[in-house]
């Protein structure tokens, strides 16, 4: 089975280092408002980065990207609608 | 036609010592073991049913104490659900037979199924435990804040169903993997049988909703043993998420529990209508249909809880849709028996008792689902009924109908049939006694989970106690017989039924490996129209 | 030293299969730990909707330095996971145990590193549950936040900790070369696990840290 490849995984590192600096970054100068939402999503960009390198999610067959899909689509929903039950409390 | 080669030994009587049973990796022999375990809770929890409706014969308190009471119906709730229903087909039918009907000699990790076996039993003990101990009076959902602040033993019960649920997320990637990797020449993914694709489909939710349950029985545990506040209000703490992160497992869990009954009811209606499903991918598709849509549906159990009207907007929408594909089946099912030729075992009865009794379950689900009826109905007699209509009426139908399906290929012998139709007839008939009363009970207002009620109430009661009685008449005569037919029954050959599949192909009982050599697929599960098979083995005879 | 044919299970055709199985069976077990920290995280945002501010005023309680140290250590550690990998696939057993070695170090300093926090937390008022009395931020809120912190971190560690100790158990196999270019599923899996572990620290550090 081919690998994904040394380049590849030390420029994934590099670039999840970068994005984890971005991080703190948003976290020290951001606005407030913004702040949770974009932190949280560039954690989703570097997972989704060791995801596809050094877990070589895409060489995977099919299934093991339905199942990774389903699972994050469903974790989504749990978080998402809880939160939002919270949130939309008292709004009639 | 005689076979002239030595048949190789039956997987019960290829090794006899205690140790071959005890570390045994072959999936038929756990699921065996499973079997006498699963049997074993259900009668527990139907005892606790029984007594608990005994309370229920008057109308004030005469028989049990009102805490008494609610430890007898957490009790019969926690036993049914998680020692029973929720393993109850997939790791006794969905082990023994997963390998044989796709062709494999075992499942892929046969020690991950002994694993599955012993934490099953291990969290089954720590239950019984927490039960000698005074068992939980919080009701199977354990709510707190209530849960943490009772004194009864709730901490064994909670710590065991978590096992529990460790078994259960075993089984699941056992499934999902074997049916992905060890598939045998020919059998395409279009070829499976409806009950592998039924099981795999229950297989993902094991993966995905046990781990929300087993995080949040420990919350609560910490709640109740260490005080923690998670969810108790004067900490800060609310209640509602608890029952957020509770029912987005439970909720899914009902499709664990259906699933597989729907999956043994596609086999047995293709089987004795001698004819293929009316739409193969039609029940495929509502199969994985109702997995997935099953997990966005969970508020609709809290509608009344406090959640906001927002949520429950929302859930209220999407729990319309999960009934579509039930629908979807029901018709199919209807379907394939026309211009069929239908024979009436015992396991086509218990279809016939399913179709019905998982019919009125299944619109009274919709009507609970429905936000504004569900107000008036929430917490009243009528949810018990139609869960009861679910799970009695189709999961355990489900259950009893593969039971005497696939006893002659697991035990090598036929139960007496007419014994089959007495008991069949007996369950049925107790069922529609004991629940069709407490649908009128609870529209008329009788609220679950109390043991004492105005008088009005009483005749609708009795009638339920009495049919009660003939429920447990018609299990004790089931496995009475059953029992009697593995040792007495008339032994039978590779294919009794003279049905299609591969399962049928092998010995009754199947040898330690199952199949001798790896058998070919040239045609689909249900293709009756190339010929009957004769009883010798499951290929079709033209 | 056993042939490869000799390692095939009865029951499966070929080692192809067998290793497409395993790898299959963990990327399962992953999401169904995804799903596990996931109901923590919906429980975090309930209570995050409900006390936004106290949450924001505990988070900037939590060491931000520490956490970026953290964060450091474990994408290191990710790295070095993943190159022992590739080491193996090209026959240099020798570099990969190095790098394996260096995994469970980092591995065993980002527990230290909790430690320390704990220590700090717990020195000051900051218990879980009912033990919870920190002075400077008294409120119902907060210790709501904490109690979640040390359930969620407390989760992390004892999955880090297991990795820790498989990576110690792959480390051996490797030194008994064990392994084979082709053929070397025990490190695959842990390697999937092991970037798992990374992966849900990213998001816990996320809200436990920067969010303040």
């Amino acid at each position: 089975m081919a690998g994904v490849g040394r380049r590849a995984l030390l420029i994934t590192y590099l670039v999840q280092l970068v994005l984890a600096g971005v991080m703190v970054g948003v976290s020290l100068f951001g606005p407030a408002s913004w702040r949770l939402p974009v932190i949280l999503g560039t954690a989703g960009v570097t997972a989704a980065l060791a995801v596809v390198y050094p877990m070589r999610g895409l060489e995977e067959k099919g299934t093991a990207r339905i199942i990774i899909t389903v699972a994050l689509l469903l974790l989504a929903i749990l978080i998402l609608l809880t939160a939002l039950d919270v949130v939309t409390r008292g709004r009639g | 036609m005689s076979v002239t080669t030595q048949e190789p030994a039956s997987y019960l009587g290829a090794e006899r010592t205690v140790r071959s049973w005890l570390l045994t990796t072959d999936h038929k022999r756990i699921a065996v073991a499973f079997l006498v375990a699963v049997v074993g809770a259900l009668f527990l929890g139907g005892i606790f049913a029984l007594l608990l409706r005994l309370e229920l014969l008057m109308p004030e308190e005469h028989w049990v104490e009102a805490a008494l009471y609610n430890r007898l119906f957490t009790l019969h709730g926690v036993i049914m659900v998680w020692l029973f229903l929720i393993p109850s087909i997939p790791v006794t039918f969905g082990n023994f037979l997963l390998p044989l009907m796709i062709g494999a000699r075992d499942l892929a990790f046969p020690r991950l199924n002994l694993a599955s076996l012993y934490s099953y039993l291990l969290g089954s003990v720590v239950v019984i435990v927490g039960a000698i101990a005074g068992g939980a009076d919080t009701g199977w959902t354990f709510y707190p804040p209530y849960s943490a602040q009772t004194p009864m033993s709730v901490s064994p019960i909670l710590i065991g169903v978590f096992i529990l649920g460790v078994s259960s997320t075993m089984t699941g990637i056992n499934f999902i993997v074997t049916t992905h990797t060890m598939r045998t020449e020919g059998m395409t993914w279009l070829r499976l049988p409806l009950f592998v694709w039924a099981l795999y489909a229950t297989s993902v939710i094991l993966v995905l909703a046990t781990p929300v349950l087993g995080i949040t029985l420990i919350l609560v545990w910490l709640d109740h043993a260490m005080n923690f506040g998670i969810f108790d209000p004067a900490y800060g703490g609310d209640p509602i998420l608890y029952q957020h992160l509770f029912w987005f497992y439970s909720h899914p869990a009902v499709y664990i529990m259906i699933l597989p009954a729907m999956g043994v009811m596609s086999e047995i209606v293709c089987h004795f209508s001698r004819k293929e499903i009316f739409s193969y991918l039609a029940i495929v598709g509502s199969t994985l249909g109702i997995a997935f849509v099953g997990f966005l549906t969970w508020g609709h159990h809290m509608f009344t809880a406090g959640m906001s009207s927002f949520d429950a907007g929302v859930f209220g929408i999407l729990s319309m849709f999960v009934a579509l594909f039930s629908a979807i089946k029901v018709f199919n099912w209807v379907a394939t028996m026309y211009k069929g030729s239908i024979a009436l075992p015992a396991p086509m009865l218990y279809f016939f008792g399913f179709l019905i009794l998982f019919s009125v379950g299944g619109m009274t689900g919709v009507g609970v689902a429905s936000t504004s009826l569900d107000v008036y109905w929430h917490d009243t007699y009528f949810v018990v009924a139609h869960f009861h209509f679910i799970m009695v009426g189709g999961a355990m139908m489900g259950f009893l109908a593969a039971l005497h399906y696939w006893f002659p290929k697991i035990f090598g012998r036929m139960y007496p049939e007419r014994l089959g139709t007495t008991a069949a007839v007996t369950v049925i008939m107790g069922f529609l006694l004991t629940f069709v009363p407490q649908f009128l009970l609870g529209n008329a207002g009788m609220p679950r989970r109390y043991n004492t009620y105005p008088e009005h109430y009483q005749t609708l009661h009795v009638i339920s106690t009495v049919g009660s009685w003939a429920i447990a008449g018609g299990i004790v005569l089931v496995f009475a017989y059953l029992l009697w037919s593995v040792w007495w029954g008339r032994p039978v050959g590779r294919n009794p039924w003279g049905v299609l599949g591969l399962e049928w192909t092998t010995s009754s009982p199947p040898p330690k490996h199952n199949f001798t050599l790896p058998p070919t697929v040239a045609h689909g599960p249900y293709d009756y129209w190339l010929g009957r098979p004769d009883e010798d083995d499951g290929e079709p005879r033209t | 030293m056993r042939t490869m044919e000799s390692r095939v299970r009865d029951y499966f055709a070929d080692l192809a299969q067998q290793g497409h199985a395993a790898r299959l069976g963990i990327w399962l077990f992953l999401a169904s730990e995804a799903l596990l920290f996931s109901a923590l995280f919906a429980l975090f945002a309930g209570y995050r909707a409900t006390y936004p501010t106290e949450f924001r005023a505990a988070a900037g309680v939590t060491g931000f330095g520490l956490g970026a140290t953290m964060t450091f250590v474990l994408l290191t550690s990710s790295f070095l996971m993943a190159e022992s990998v590739e080491r193996v696939r090209g026959g240099r057993y020798g570099t990969a145990s190095w790098l394996l070695g260096g995994v469970a170090v980092l591995g065993i300093i980002f527990l230290a590193l909790k430690a320390t926090e704990w220590g700090r937390h717990l020195a000051d008022g900051i218990l879980p549950g009912p033990g919870y009395h920190f002075a400077e931020l008294p409120e119902r809120g907060a210790r709501i936040y904490f109690t979640l912190y040390y359930l969620m971190t407390g989760l992390h560690i004892v999955h880090l900790a297991g990795g820790v100790a498989a990576v110690g158990v792959v480390l051996a196999l490797n030194r008994r070369r064990r392994f084979t270019p082709e053929y070397h599923p025990q490190l695959e899996l842990t390697g999937l696990y092991w970037q798992f572990v990374d992966i849900v620290w990213l998001f816990l550090w996320a809200v436990f840290y920067l969010d303040r």
